[in-house]
């Protein structure tokens, strides 16, 4: 399987009378775009264009994604487009620019974004990302999950008519994404867990579409994920789950196969989610363990995960489950536990089989400033401090507010200490 | 970690938790498993009257436990 990524930068985003690239600026036909997105369950749908360096915040965000577009195939299928493999071929990619949703519905725990200041530190390269925003209330009468649902749907289809107008372009790079089966014997048989943070319907992932928190463990072709088959749904605990933009992007899969057939085999990667209910966890657990041991046949596995506390569980459970099938495990994890936290530990389970663990940040509090103008009518509130917050002004928070920041994927430079 | 304390100071407990593993490795004596992390006592797939006769029972079973 091969997949050409082409991408194509984008210094600058305006409104114009018709869609189309020019030079590295995108100019969008506003009225075409809403047309392209319009839904019965929004109203009052507003795109505006946030640039990095404005002092400006966007409140409530939701899922924030990169427009791509399948030249050959399906877009973001399940969700926008008809059913249709992914993860070969070619597929457009604008860089240097994001579709984000500013919700007008209040989650369980909200996320904002900021376009300068402190917030951009924790972003990686979202950082230099021009955000066109998609802010919609919803119609009246309109149920919370529809509300969401259609959000979720409106921004993909935003991110595919925006990378659409590059399909006559000439990419500015091309990368390709595959996985060589010859001169392998001598490598270590890697495999990687993805552990994605699904729990119930929207606090979820869609994966081609379906709902991820009903999901058993599958191994899946990292291609699939780095070309959309992934996509965020997470919209009540989105603190702890990745934007669509870091499963496009996803630095763990991106490193897995850049170092195969060089320093190791990425034998394949497992996907699994992380069920309410333990003995969902132990059957899925079990499951994802031997799927390495008896179909990948790695003889090492590297386990990530999404989400708070209880998904622990399900990475210890896995890091269990592989170590009695003889494959050890490495876990990359975020310390949770580090802040306003007398206990030593930082993850909440313990097993000796967990002895190599690789920390990818801690939490810590940081003031946000007061910025100029706010995109979004709805302020996000704090689940530690259970109040709303008023973006409109100064605020403490915790780096885990931002949109896209405190990913468990290994975004960035985050560790024990800030490298 | 509650329970513990409360056990120290020698009130028995009965810890109702779904993520029985993260109480067994803080050493909690009476762990009885609940429904689900999202619903400790819920079961959002019977019928009100039903579930409210299923809490009862549920309730009772926990408060067994504490016996023994």
């Amino acid at each position: 399987m091969r997949l050409t990524k082409q991408y194509i930068d984008i210094k600058d985003v305006l409104f114009d009378s018709k869609t189309f690239i020019e030079d590295h600026v995108l100019h969008i036909n506003k009225e075409e775009l809403l047309e392209y997105i319009d839904d019965y369950r929004l109203r009052d749908v507003k795109i505006r264009i946030a640039h990095p360096g404005d002092s400006c915040r966007l409140s409530n965000v939701g899922d924030i994604v990169q427009p791509q577009y399948k030249v050959d195939g399906m877009t973001f299928p399940g969700v926008v487009d008809e059913i249709g493999s992914l993860g070969f071929g070619k597929t457009i990619f604008l860089r240097g620019v994001v579709v984000t949703e500013i919700l007008e519905m209040p989650t369980s725990i909200g996320q904002f974004y900021d376009m300068t200041g402190p917030a951009l530190e924790y972003v990686d390269s979202l950082a230099d990302c021009i955000h066109v925003t998609i802010d919609a209330h919803p119609t009246e009468g309109v149920a919370k999950n529809d509300y969401f649902n259609a959000m979720c749907i409106a921004s993909k289809k935003a991110a595919k008519y925006l990378a659409e107008a590059a399909r006559d372009s000439v990419p500015d790079e091309e990368e390709e994404f595959t996985m060589k089966r010859d001169n392998l014997a001598e490598l270590p048989r890697i495999a990687y867990v993805f552990q994605i943070f699904c729990h119930a319907p929207l606090t979820d992932s869609m994966y081609y579409g379906a709902d991820g928190s009903m999901m058993m463990p599958i191994i899946i072709h990292p291609n699939e994920v780095l070309d959309g088959g992934l996509v965020c749904r997470n919209y009540y605990q989105a603190n702890n789950a990745d934007p669509t933009y870091w499963y496009q992007n996803h630095p763990m899969l991106q490193g897995l196969l850049k170092r195969h057939g060089k320093d190791i085999n990425f034998v394949g990667c497992v996907m699994s989610n992380t069920p309410h209910e333990v003995k969902d966890k132990m059957r899925n657990a079990m499951m994802a363990a031997n799927l390495i041991k008896h179909e990948l046949k790695a003889e090492g596995v590297i386990i990530t995960k999404e989400g708070g506390g209880h998904p622990q569980i399900d990475t210890a459970l896995i890091c269990d489950n592989c170590t009695a099938l003889g494959v050890p495990p490495v876990l990359a994890l975020k310390e949770f536990l580090s802040m306003s936290n007398a206990s030593d530990e930082h993850v909440i389970f313990s097993t000796a089989n967990a002895d190599a663990m690789v920390s990818t940040g801690c939490r810590e509090t940081v003031l946000f400033p007061k910025l100029d103008e706010v995109i979004g009518d709805t302020p996000f509130n704090d689940i530690t401090f259970a109040f709303d917050i008023d973006p409109t002004n100064e605020f403490f928070h915790e780096p885990e507010g931002i949109r896209g920041a405190f990913s468990q994927l290994g975004v960035g430079d985050f560790s024990s200490e800030k490298i | 970690m509650i329970s513990k304390e409360l056990e120290r100071a020698g009130i028995p407990v009965v810890q109702v938790a779904n993520m029985t593993p993260v109480a067994n490795s803080v050493g909690v004596n009476r762990i009885w498993t609940s429904a689900s992390i999202k619903y400790p006592l819920g079961s959002p797939d019977l019928d009100p009257e039903a579930e409210k006769i299923e809490r009862i029972r549920m309730t009772r079973s926990v408060l067994e436990e504490l016996k023994e």
